[in-house]
């Protein structure tokens, strides 16, 4: 069993590794998008706000307990995608910065008290603000961009931040682990805050 | 020294066989293409994993075929639908019968072919890189397809539920990026 899991790990670096090689493309990438990977892949990382809210949705699955704790990465990507389908082609939507900062509050503090709403509750919560993310991360793609493999890099970027987040929150097993777990939830609230009052 | 001029580069270096092996490994787009058709057969059963793979492995002779017989271009939208119908399927966790399945690998694989076909210097090298090709995606797809179908744990259930969810984002951001490109 523990075989399987390595070879599963070992197949997700193989495959990053491999998309991740766009420079050794024969193609230009006006193409087929070749080289626009690491650019998509690091927006995501380079936004502390992001950063915070992403590893959020993973560690609140953790206190949601299944099916929860699968859906959310599951269904983050596609309400995200659409988000930034909507960025890309311009549909009007207000406040996108402040949606972004108040998800990492909002988020932040759903894992501090370790709530447990209903399922259709958090993929409602969790969903309007992937709609914001997606939005910021539609709209700042260059036009110039491998678009393929720009949006390939910032999906997986996203659905990895999930992951360390759901990683991390294993912790929460044990009640010391549990304590860094909705502490955790406390420091990306309060980081939120900050760029949400605009101090960060 | 004038350079050649390929409108469809190769692979530097590495020869005309692992150029062709290569090319579905390391293009995105049929990379994901191929991920998608593996996960979805997988998922379907084995008697869909019977129909589809070889129809793949057809679909992808036929596009090579098709590519050197007649100029085609904008093959990357059919890859990306392909890959968008078979990640929600899976994404949805879905099964399809033998013959959706079978004509969604046809349409993926001719797609593929005429997309990875080779700008070669000779008939030989075209003809070695083709099959190169054709072994490549062949062999991408079963290995997939062969981790689907012995998905058994409830977490390479969700793991593969997962794999459909980003590849349908993304395939959704490709579309979305065309829409701006056209508005634009």
């Amino acid at each position: 069993m523990a075989g399987s899991k390595f070879g599963a790990v070992g197949a997700a670096i193989w495959f990053l590794a491999v998309v991740a090689a766009g420079s050794a493309l024969g193609h230009t990438g006006d193409d087929h998008g070749g080289g626009g990977f690491s650019s998509g892949f690091m927006h995501p990382l380079l936004g502390p706000d992001h950063v915070i809210a992403m590893v959020a949705v993973g560690l609140w699955g953790v206190f949601l307990g299944a099916p929860a704790i699968w859906v959310l990465p599951i269904v983050f990507p596609l309400v995200m995608a659409l988000g930034g389908a909507f960025g890309m082609i311009e549909v009007p939507l207000p406040a996108v910065e402040t949606g972004i900062a108040l998800s990492a509050v909002v988020l932040g503090l759903c894992v501090a008290f370790a709530l447990q709403p209903p399922l259709w509750a958090a993929a409602l919560i969790v969903g309007a603000f992937a709609i914001f993310h997606g939005y910021a991360h539609g709209t700042e793609m260059p036009v110039a961009s491998d678009a393929l493999s720009y949006a390939l890099g910032f999906v997986v970027a996203t659905g990895l931040l999930h992951l360390c987040g759901i990683a991390f929150g294993n912790l929460a097993r044990w009640p010391v682990g549990k304590m860094a777990v909705r502490a955790a939830g406390v420091v990306i609230a309060l980081a939120g805050g900050a760029y949400l009052s605009g101090v960060a | 020294m004038p350079q050649e001029a390929l409108a469809h580069g190769v692979l530097k270096g590495v020869g005309d066989f692992y150029a062709g092996l290569l090319h579905p490994i390391v293009v995105p787009a049929e990379l994901l293409a191929i991920a998608a058709m593996g996960l979805l057969v997988g998922r379907s059963g084995l008697a869909t994993c019977r129909r589809g793979i070889p129809m793949l492995a057809a679909g992808v002779a036929v596009g090579l075929g098709l590519a050197s017989v007649v100029t085609t271009s904008g093959t990357t939208t059919p890859l990306v639908v392909a890959a968008l119908v078979a990640g929600a399927i899976v994404t949805a966790d879905q099964r399809v019968p033998p013959w959706v399945a079978a004509g969604l690998a046809a349409l993926a694989g001719t797609a593929l072919g005429i997309d990875a076909a080779p700008e070669a210097k000779s008939h030989i090298a075209a003809v070695t890189s083709g099959v190169a090709t054709i072994v490549g995606s062949t062999a991408l797809a079963t290995i997939i397809a062969a981790l689907a179908l012995r998905v058994e744990k409830h977490w390479q259930h969700v793991a593969a539920q997962v794999a459909g969810s980003w590849i349908t984002a993304w395939a959704m951001l490709y579309f979305a990026y065309q829409l701006a490109l056209l508005s634009r």
